[in-house]
């Protein structure tokens, strides 16, 4: 007992590290809740939800159930479900995992952890292949949330937003739930989860722990080399993460609602990094650690006209990158850096008849601390928006701008370093009284991002005169619900146009070895997407569920009109993308088949044949049996495999994906 | 007629759809009259490639390394050479130096550069009685017999060697330290091919690359500095008492014929190429713009063979590149749309 409360102790200690950053974080979040506390409010005019929890700007939202029958090894391999997503994959299991949305760059996708927004101004870009989903309860992809308060300005200003919600953050009418499940799988894959909540209907305590271990090698062969059989080395991963949780929401005697949450997290992971095969040579031996703190408050304020959310974060990230084997002065290269920041915001509804007036403003401070001789910069970013919601009879409008201000500063490199933008979005969309179980949309928005701190001063290849990218979007999306019999569904879809200039790209300058950083690209993406599910309600117990969904995207090259790449399909992005999943749910048994296309792709922007890289198609299975030991208390077991056909493919040229795998998993919830 | 009709749509459809294979081999026996070309690549693509030009009919035929040998030649080659009959291509990150028959282009050997279980990263070659000098970035010059095609002997030199030339019994080797970027090294080393040891040290400046020795003694070397204005790349010059001048002729790549030397330079500032042509026995510079270079995109190497000049045309570096051939006026006359990066010539007679 002595050992579990100094471990819970010791925990604690790492996580509030950053205390005196974050009281200066909660005294700043908390000022617009005071000056608006005196509004009388009771229930929050929040987003418009329509058919089964869809909400009208969301392109995917997946449920505990869901993420559990997907049995998905990462958060990075789920979102390959999601219709105009492009997951960059550098390998399976354990190796990074970035998304592009409709062509715009991984740099335009927002990361929300429980309404927290998690970025990283060094490398601008989230790994999705670090996130674990096993104690996810959704999530969700939104492309244009601009009326929902929980979602942070700076989240909306992105080009999308992934969002994703964990069981120590949400509120329980159970007095005690408790999560735990052991994985192990092929490629020595082990993970363990294990998550406590103690709650009352208005206050909730959680605990979480989880550790991910894999040796990560496997067999591969490559073309040309039918006969021959490879191993995959030096793709280990071991990964151990902490969470801890906290809430209380209550109702005041004027009927106003309202609710605070806390959390805090440590996460630490050490990954070999194989790189890209190189023929005739040997695997890489790569090297990387990571850890990362964070903490934060959640208050979120309920009235009649007034809704309001207000937050505070603070994150610490470390990474060390080790190359033992570099040809430098000192034999290697010992790399790490310390990214730091705080940010704050809140976000609030007035509501007045049919207006909803809109305001928010976040504010975030990030710096970087390099053993590189990177000039220690730090950046001041500020996110603020003004909008208005008009619901009228048939129709319910949203007017939104933006203003996107930056400054940064290098103790090394002085250089043009404000940034302001003020970016518009516009939103009409069908309501119920016009067409019934179906939802027409039509969006309008412009975002900017700005260079990351790799982009600006990396040495040699950083480039202090970059803009920041420009995008536009524009989309038209419909939405059909509808409840037949025995058969339920719904079906969606968007025709989209966007438009992508000053894009950020590396380009070789002196030789190959050294590139440079410009404001050259320019890209336009169009497209459509379509997503149906289906369900069949064979009896009380027995269903099947099928759902698909479909992208095919134009992303073009618009860069240089006397290039030989002008007007092709950009590199490593697919045109067609489908994924489909059916499920049997008979009893106590779930069955899942799911299934993964992606088209053909370039390895470089020029289309010719030498670039060319094959599509793919995978098939996954899985079974899973749950049953009741006692009440409520349900034990679960679910094997399955991956890659059921034992495809040989790259998704990124020459990063090897892995063959057919195996896992079995055994939960057991109360 | 009307299922003529049919036929002959659905055999339309159906070749329409039919993927691009690579190229074939045209002659499969021996090649002459033409012009073989490295492609570069690029950096762990695995996409080094081989092009060959028939000058009797102007057609270029790409990927014939794959088509000859049905595997791909390795990520990014940096230098090829011909010695005796036998064609050795440097392919830097595969660490391998490819072995062929030079007109065939058939594999005799792929010799890979492995030391201690790690790739050496070989970057250049040079030939001298029957041996091969291969500079790789681990700090050493592989000897590789060409007899055998066996790795004899290696040795030890400055950071990352880069270009390498031979004249007498002496060989010269340019160290460049560019992966200690910015602290690079600058140094010249001049060594005894009997004894393989260091014999004298020259301080050329900043980074140097490409090196070539001329028939009096003579060393060249590229000074390629720091990639910007403040420290230049230039051509350097070591004469045969050992004194190193500055010639201050801006270059990039350096390639000898005869008495000539071509001296390429690419200003990745402002964008601009230019050719030059040093006279070696005479040492003074007697073009300052042989070709018109804005013709050429990305100026990436050079070389000169019959009244005719050759540029290798990079583009953009991700797009496939061009040999564009310039006559004796510097006017174009022909281009030819070769692999990723071409980099290096050679002229088959």
């Amino acid at each position: 007992m002595k050992a579990v409360r100094n471990f819970l102790f010791n925990s604690l200690g790492l996580l509030f590290q950053g205390f005196n950053q974050f009281c200066g974080c909660c005294a700043l979040i908390f000022c617009p809740f005071f000056l608006f506390a005196q509004y009388d409010t009771t229930k929050l005019e929040g987003v418009t939800v329509i058919g089964h929890h869809k909400l009208i700007d969301e392109q995917a939202k997946f449920d505990r159930e869901e993420i559990l029958s997907l049995a998905s090894i990462d958060l990075g391999v789920l979102l390959k479900n999601v219709a105009g997503a492009n997951i960059a994959d550098y390998g399976g299991i354990g190796s990074m995992k970035t998304v592009s949305m409709r062509g715009m760059g991984t740099t335009h996708t927002g990361f929300l952890v429980n309404g927290y927004p998690r970025n990283n101004s060094q490398s601008g870009q989230i790994d999705f292949g670090k996130i674990q989903i096993n104690n996810l309860e959704s999530a969700a992809v939104r492309i244009s949330p601009s009326s929902d308060i929980s979602i942070p300005v700076s989240s909306k200003m992105k080009g999308s937003v992934v969002i994703i919600e964990t069981f120590e953050q949400t509120f329980s009418q159970k007095p005690i739930s408790l999560r735990s499940s052991v994985t192990m799988g092929s490629f020595g894959r082990k993970e363990v989860n294990s998550s406590i909540k103690i709650a009352n209907p208005g206050a909730f305590l959680s605990f979480s722990g989880n550790i991910r271990d894999y040796n990560g090698d496997f067999q591969y062969s490559l073309p040309y080399e039918t006969d021959s059989i490879r191993r995959r080395a030096n793709n280990d991963m071991n990964e151990m993460n902490l969470a801890i949780g906290g809430g209380k929401k209550w109702r005041s005697r004027n009927g106003n609602a309202q609710r605070v949450k806390l959390y805090g997290s440590l996460d630490r992971s050490h990954r070999s990094l194989p790189g890209a095969i190189i023929l005739y040579n040997g695997d890489a031996n790569e090297k990387l650690f990571t850890s990362e703190r964070s903490i934060g408050v959640d208050h979120l304020f309920i009235g009649k006209s007034l809704s309001m959310r207000s937050f505070a974060t603070y994150n610490n990230h470390q990474l060390r990158y080790i190359d033992p084997e570099y040809f430098n002065l000192e034999g290697e290269i010992d790399n790490s850096y310390l990214n730091n920041s705080i940010h704050t915001g809140f976000n609030g509804k007035l509501k007045k008849n049919i207006f909803s007036f809109l305001f928010g403003n976040d504010l975030r401070s990030s710096s970087l601390n390099s053993s590189r001789d990177l000039g220690n910069p730090s950046r001041l970013s500020n996110f603020a928006m003004i909008g208005m919601d008009i619901d009228l009879d048939y129709f319910s409008t949203n007017l939104t701008l933006f203003h996107h201000h930056i400054k940064d500063q290098n103790i090394q490199l002085s250089h043009d370093n404000q940034y302001d933008r003020f970016n518009p979005q516009v939103q009409v969309t069908t309501t119920d009284k016009l067409l019934a179980k179906t939802r027409l949309t039509l969006w309008f928005k412009r975002s900017s991002r700005a260079p990351t701190f790799n982009e600006l001063y990396y040495s040699q290849i950083g480039n202090t005169l970059l803009a920041p990218e420009e995008s536009e979007q524009l989309n038209l999306g419909y939405f059909w619900v509808f409840d037949k019999n025995m058969i339920s569904g719904k079906i969606s879809g968007n025709i989209f146009y966007n438009r992508l200039k000053n894009k950020i790209v590396s380009i070789p300058t002196q030789n190959l070895f050294v590139w440079s950083i410009q404001n050259v690209g320019k890209v336009l993406s169009y497209g459509k997407d379509i997503t149906v599910d289906l369900e069949f309600d064979i009896s009380g117990k027995s269903s099947i569920s099928f759902s698909s969904t479909n992208t095919y995207q134009i992303v073009q090259d618009q860069s240089d009109r006397n290039s030989p790449s002008f007007g092709h399909q950009i590199a490593n992005t697919p045109k067609f993308t489908n994924s489909s999943n059916i499920k049997f749910d008979i009893n106590d048994i779930n069955i899942q088949v799911s299934s993964l296309y992606i088209g053909e792709r370039y390895a470089l922007n020029e289309n010719i044949q030498t670039n060319l890289l094959e599509a793919y198609f995978i098939l996954n299975t899985s079974c899973r049996y749950s049953f009741e030991i006692k009440k409520e208390n349900i034990l679960s077991v679910q094997a399955g495999v991956r890659n059921l056909l034992a495809k040989q493919y790259f998704h990124i040229n020459y990063f090897v994906m892995p063959g057919r795998n195996y896992f079995i998993k055994l939960s057991y919830e109360i | 007629m009307k299922y003529s009709l049919i036929i002959t749509i659905s055999c339309l459809a159906i070749l329409s759809c039919k993927k691009e294979k690579i190229e074939e081999n045209q002659n499969s026996s021996e090649y002459n009259n033409g012009i073989l070309v490295l492609n570069e690549g690029l950096f762990q693509q695995n996409n080094a490639s081989l092009s060959w030009i028939d000058l009797s009919s102007n057609e270029v035929t790409n990927q014939i390394f794959l088509s000859t040998n049905n595997r791909p030649l390795g990520d990014t080659g940096n230098d090829m050479d011909v010695y005796g009959g036998k064609l050795y291509i440097v392919v830097n990150a595969s660490s391998t130096v490819e072995v062929l028959d030079k007109r065939s282009l058939k594999s005799i050997k792929q010799v890979q550069l492995q030391y201690d279980g790690q790739g050496q990263q070989p970057r250049s070659i040079a030939f001298h009685l029957g041996k091969a000098y291969i500079t790789s970035y681990d700090g050493y010059v592989n000897i590789l017999d060409t007899t055998s095609l066996i790795i004899t002997n290696r040795i030890q030199v400055g950071q990352n060697p880069e270009g390498l030339g031979v004249y007498g019994n002496d060989l010269f080797v340019s160290n460049s330290g560019g992966l200690s970027f910015p602290d690079v090294d600058s140094t010249v080393f001049k060594i005894d091919l009997f004894t393989h040891q260091v014999t004298d040290t020259f301080v050329v400046g900043n980074n140097p690359g490409d090196l070539v020795c001329d028939d009096q003694g003579d060393v060249y070397v590229v000074k390629r500095g720091d990639y910007s204005e403040n420290d230049p790349s230039e051509l350097i010059r070591i004469d045969q008492n050992g004194d190193v001048e500055q010639t201050g002729i801006h270059a990039s790549t350096l390639t000898k014929n005869d008495h000539q030397l071509y001296i390429s330079y690419y200003n990745y500032n402002s964008g601009q190429g230019n050719v030059s042509v040093f006279d070696l026995e005479n040492e003074i510079l007697l073009n300052n713009g042989l070709i018109n270079s804005s013709e050429v995109e990305t100026l990436y190497g050079f070389t000169f063979h019959m009244n005719k000049g050759y540029a290798c045309d990079a583009m953009n570096f991700t797009n496939s590149g061009y040999i564009k051939s310039f006559d004796e006026f510097g006017d174009i006359d022909q281009s030819y749309h070769v692999g990723l990066n071409p980099t290096k010539i050679i002229y088959y007679d």
